[in-house]
């Protein structure tokens, strides 16, 4: 059965993010925060979620490897910096002990007797917003299938590499399915790479999650990103049903039009990988 | 004696690892009372929890003041403002395990098993008849279970007084032939319930024949290996009842 491998020290998987960094991910979003910036706070939370799940008394175990690409203009590049350059797939050991900083942020939270109160957080950064020039989706894909080529000839029975695709507009180096198709054909024994893709807007259309079938998607660009989509392992089924979405066998991992609450899920969603032991 | 241990052991996820087993269990044979418990996997410090939980309820009823007296006791063993930015989030998100006390009544010849989580108990009657609790068929793990957590915010659904996630099962052994009562963590408890479902009906047998940990070793080894078993900590208590004096 794929998609079951035990995700341990010796048997990681990987997570790889695909971030657009063009140019319209300047855009205000609901909150006030740009695409650029709010994707950057989701996914800084989501490593330190990630690096919560691995750490014990002891310390940070490698269940993960995780790296950022990002790209706009011509290329796509490692959005991890400093001690995280070198390499784009990095222990989620390395990660914990490599913010580029952490900050001190307050959040709210229930103060037990019907109100809130504030509390402060660290808040630790390795990714830092940037948007401008074009979307070079092709040249993405095909750094990251380079990379997870790599990634699981060196993990041939660890549960395949996920891949989280973040973008806010169409290709600007070519028609990238093709690339996509090829992308979620490197495997390891437990299964094919999985690639999720979330289309951020601010056009306050009606958000699409994890939709069985491109029946309803607006245009030709959201069925693209639609077919792109690998469709959602049973297991993650469980974990999208958690969040009020009615997944199904065909459901995809793909969202359009997301807002701030699809961003949350999707990056939740898309990093609850099976049977961490 | 109404009331014996056939066999108790445990073997860690990865031998070369036996400290990182996050499973405990206590024995109080003169009393006719085994705790055991899972620590859970994404936990902070499961190992200190899990042994926590069975130091307290070897020796008392489960009560919310007994649940507060063990998350009292894990408190002291961290400071969170002298632990790193990560470590303080992991013991902020807290530790889990589950819990199974089984009680021996030798006066009314009963044994009541209490549990939460997903660690299994199977008892067999002097007629080979199987029952198990709190799950009856393999499917049943894939659930979320519910467990007792380090933070008392999290022990909401717990609340002692309610039934709740809780499962109580009480068996009678008035009969003169032998009773196998057997307590297990998940990993065992699924695959005893997955091979019953698909006929092996040896099973059970090939668990409650188990007197000695190099043969549990290697049933777990060899089933780790087959992938019919998930590699996890697991540990198996056998125990035997019978009404005779």
């Amino acid at each position: 059965m794929s998609y079951s491998a035990e995700i341990s020290r010796t048997s990681p998987t990987a997570f790889l993010f695909l971030v657009d960094q063009s140019g319209s991910m300047q855009d205000t979003m609901t909150n006030g925060k740009s695409k650029a910036q709010f994707v950057a706070d989701v996914l800084n939370r989501t490593f330190a979620t990630l690096i919560t799940r691995c750490t014990k008394s002891e310390g940070t175990r490698d269940y993960f490897e995780v790296g950022v690409l990002g790209y706009s203009g011509a290329t796509a590049e490692n959005g991890l910096s400093g001690a995280l350059s070198g390499t784009v797939l990095n222990p989620i050991s390395q990660i914990e002990a490599h913010p580029l900083r952490v900050e001190d942020r307050v959040k709210r939270v229930d103060d037990g007797a019907g109100g809130l109160v504030d509390q402060s957080i660290k808040f630790p950064v390795w990714f830092e917003p940037k948007a401008g020039g074009g979307t070079p989706m092709c040249n993405a894909i095909t750094t990251a299938a380079e990379q997870l080529v790599a990634w699981c000839d060196a993990h041939p029975d660890s549960y395949p590499p996920t891949v989280l695709h973040v973008t806010d507009g169409e290709s600007t180096d070519g028609d990238p399915e093709g690339l996509a198709q090829q992308l979620q054909q490197i495997s390891t024994s437990d299964g094919n790479v999985l690639l999720f893709n979330l289309h951020v807007s601010t056009s306050g259309g009606d958000p699409v999650k994890f939709p069985s079938s491109d029946v309803g998607l607006s245009d030709n660009y959201a069925k693209l990103l639609f077919r792109m989509s690998s469709p959602l392992p049973m297991h993650l089924h469980k974990v999208a049903e958690e969040k009020g979405i009615n997944a199904t066998m065909e459901s995809r991992g793909f969202v359009f039009n997301g807002d701030i609450a699809e961003i949350v899920d999707f990056f939740d969603i898309g990093t609850r990988a099976a049977q961490l032991r | 004696m109404t009331f014996r241990i056939l066999f108790d052991g445990t073997v860690a996820k990865h031998l070369d690892a036996p400290d990182d087993n996050e499973d405990a269990y206590r024995i109080a044979q003169d009393r006719g009372r085994v705790v055991l418990s899972d620590g859970a996997s994404e936990s902070f410090d499961a190992s200190s929890w899990a042994n926590l939980v069975v130091d307290q309820f070897i020796g008392s009823d489960p009560s919310d003041e007994q649940l507060g007296l063990c998350i009292q006791a894990y408190g002291l063993l961290h400071d969170p403002q002298t632990l790193s930015w990560s470590k303080a989030a992991a013991y902020e998100r807290g530790s889990f395990a589950t819990l199974v006390i089984a009680q021996n009544d030798h006066d009314r010849k009963t044994v009541t098993v209490t549990t939460l989580g997903d660690s299994l108990v199977a008892w067999c009657n002097e007629n080979g008849e199987i029952e198990t609790v709190p799950y009856v068929c393999a499917d049943q793990f894939t659930e979320k279970p519910t467990l007792l957590a380090t933070r008392s915010a999290l022990n909401a659904e717990v609340a002692i007084g309610d039934q709740g996630p809780w499962s109580q099962r009480e068996w009678s052994y008035d009969q003169q032939e032998t009773c196998l009562l057997l307590c297990m963590t998940d990993a065992l408890g699924a695959w005893l319930l997955h091979r019953q479902e698909q006929g092996y009906s040896d099973a059970f047998e090939r668990l409650s024949g188990i007197r000695d940990q190099q043969v549990f070793l290697e049933l777990v080894e060899e089933e780790r290996a087959s992938g019919a078993m998930r590699r996890d900590d697991t540990t198996l208590i056998i125990v035997t009842l019978n009404s005779l004096t």
